[in-house]
């Protein structure tokens, strides 16, 4: 930011030093908390790929995708659930996203795909019916219905990430599903999966910067 | 007492102890012919002759293929022939990676719910999660439409204990009615 390149007598003497001030505050309380959780782990290799398996490939996407959050928006915060020779179990993953409060959890998913199009799909936990917040920090919530604590703004969530998914052209981008997910079990923030193919003939490296474009303009948009 | 009777007494012991003993363990089984023998629910049920249409999901859309089958009148093992039937053609399309049996088919008490305990999962977790649904989906369909109405949820299980699927929850009984996914 310009507000932090300037020497202090010349930024003491900015006309518009308090609109700067104002502006650090604000992007700083406007941080957005999102929570990447790659497929697979240490024990659990994932799906079989043509050439690997499923966890390194989420992993590095998950990798490739923080870095880009991080550089189009400084004050984002991204938490990758595992590193490469750490093992998480469902519950783990799930507690780090209640536990942080974050605004997005997005769980990240690749299988082999035969199709010339490789498919990319979206998916949120099926709601039953809309549950409200817990008053007594004590009560006990069933893990299948924890997402219902927050459906509507999944939803809505959901449907703004498909629409700015529509907009890149190596994937066929499926409607967003909901179903009984239980990778998103336990969790009590607003929370989807992505899930797309792989081929041999079309790179997955791009879907990084597509993925990003999404989650930022889906975050951002007006509640 | 001269050698030659404890001989003869040890004999006769070691024999009655090797019938005894084949006795418990059921070597050697006396049936009483004055008792008349008691035949097996099994061997005295009508086996039907029944068309049942088997669904599949490929290709955009759905494929049936009719067969002939002898179930009991009993739905259990109705259920029983025509999953075993569906998992069998599933295996030879691919839907299924390994092949798999249905070890038991049981109905609660109320008849709604229908538990059903595989030898493995029955699709392929390499697919995607969508693939997978279509396959389940393809059986609750089938099930659906083979077995009179009445049973509301089915509730899938391997070996007896609830599934730890890592794509998809099935801790839950799943509606009969399907996913909602597909057409029908």
């Amino acid at each position: 930011m310009h507000f932090f390149n300037c020497s202090f007598n010349h930024w003491r003497n900015l006309p518009y030093r308090w609109i700067l001030i104002g502006l650090c505050i604000v992007q700083t309380t406007l941080g957005i908390h999102i929570i990447l959780d790659p497929a697979g782990d240490a024990k659990d290799t994932g799906r079989q790929l043509l050439t690997c398996y499923e966890r390194s490939i989420t992993l590095q996407l998950c990798e490739g995708l923080k870095k880009f959050l991080l550089e189009q928006r400084s004050a984002y915060t991204v938490t990758i659930t595992r590193t490469a020779g750490e093992s998480r179990s469902q519950e783990q993953r799930a507690q780090i996203a209640n536990q942080l409060h974050a605004d997005l959890f997005m769980h990240i998913s690749c299988f082999d795909d035969a199709a010339i199009k490789p498919h990319l799909m979206v998916y949120y936990m099926m709601p039953t019916a809309p549950l409200p917040w817990p008053t007594n920090p004590y009560q006990l919530i069933p893990a299948h219905k924890a997402q219902d604590l927050v459906s509507a703004r999944i939803e809505k969530m959901v449907k703004s990430l498909y629409q700015n998914l529509l907009q890149q052209k190596y994937y066929a981008v499926s409607k967003p599903l909901p179903i009984a997910d239980a990778r998103l079990a336990s969790i009590m923030i607003p929370a989807c999966t992505i899930e797309f193919g792989i081929t041999s003939t079309i790179p997955w490296t791009p879907l990084i910067e597509q993925i990003g474009i999404a989650i930022l303009r889906s975050m951002e948009q007006p509640a | 007492m001269n050698g030659r009777t404890i001989g003869i007494v040890c004999s006769i012991s070691t024999l009655i102890g090797i019938i005894v003993y084949a006795l418990c363990n059921e070597w050697i089984i006396f049936r009483n012919p004055l008792q008349s023998p008691q035949h097996s629910a099994l061997l005295t049920t009508p086996l039907k002759k029944k068309e049942v249409s088997l669904f599949f999901w490929r290709y955009e859309r759905w494929h049936t293929e009719t067969i002939t089958l002898s179930v009991a009148p009993h739905l259990q093992e109705q259920a029983l022939s025509i999953i075993q039937a569906w998992l069998s053609e599933a295996f030879q399309l691919r839907l299924i990676d390994k092949p798999c049996t249905l070890e038991a088919a049981l109905l609660d008490a109320r008849h709604q719910c229908l538990y059903l305990s595989f030898s493995t999962v029955p699709c392929n977790t390499h697919k995607s999660t969508l693939e997978q649904l279509c396959g389940l989906e393809s059986l609750l369909k089938t099930i659906r439409k083979a077995t009179p109405s009445g049973i509301q949820n089915i509730q899938f299980l391997v070996h007896h204990t609830i599934i730890k699927h890592p794509h998809i929850n099935l801790t839950k009984p799943v509606a009969l009615t399907g996913f909602k996914i597909l057409p029908d």
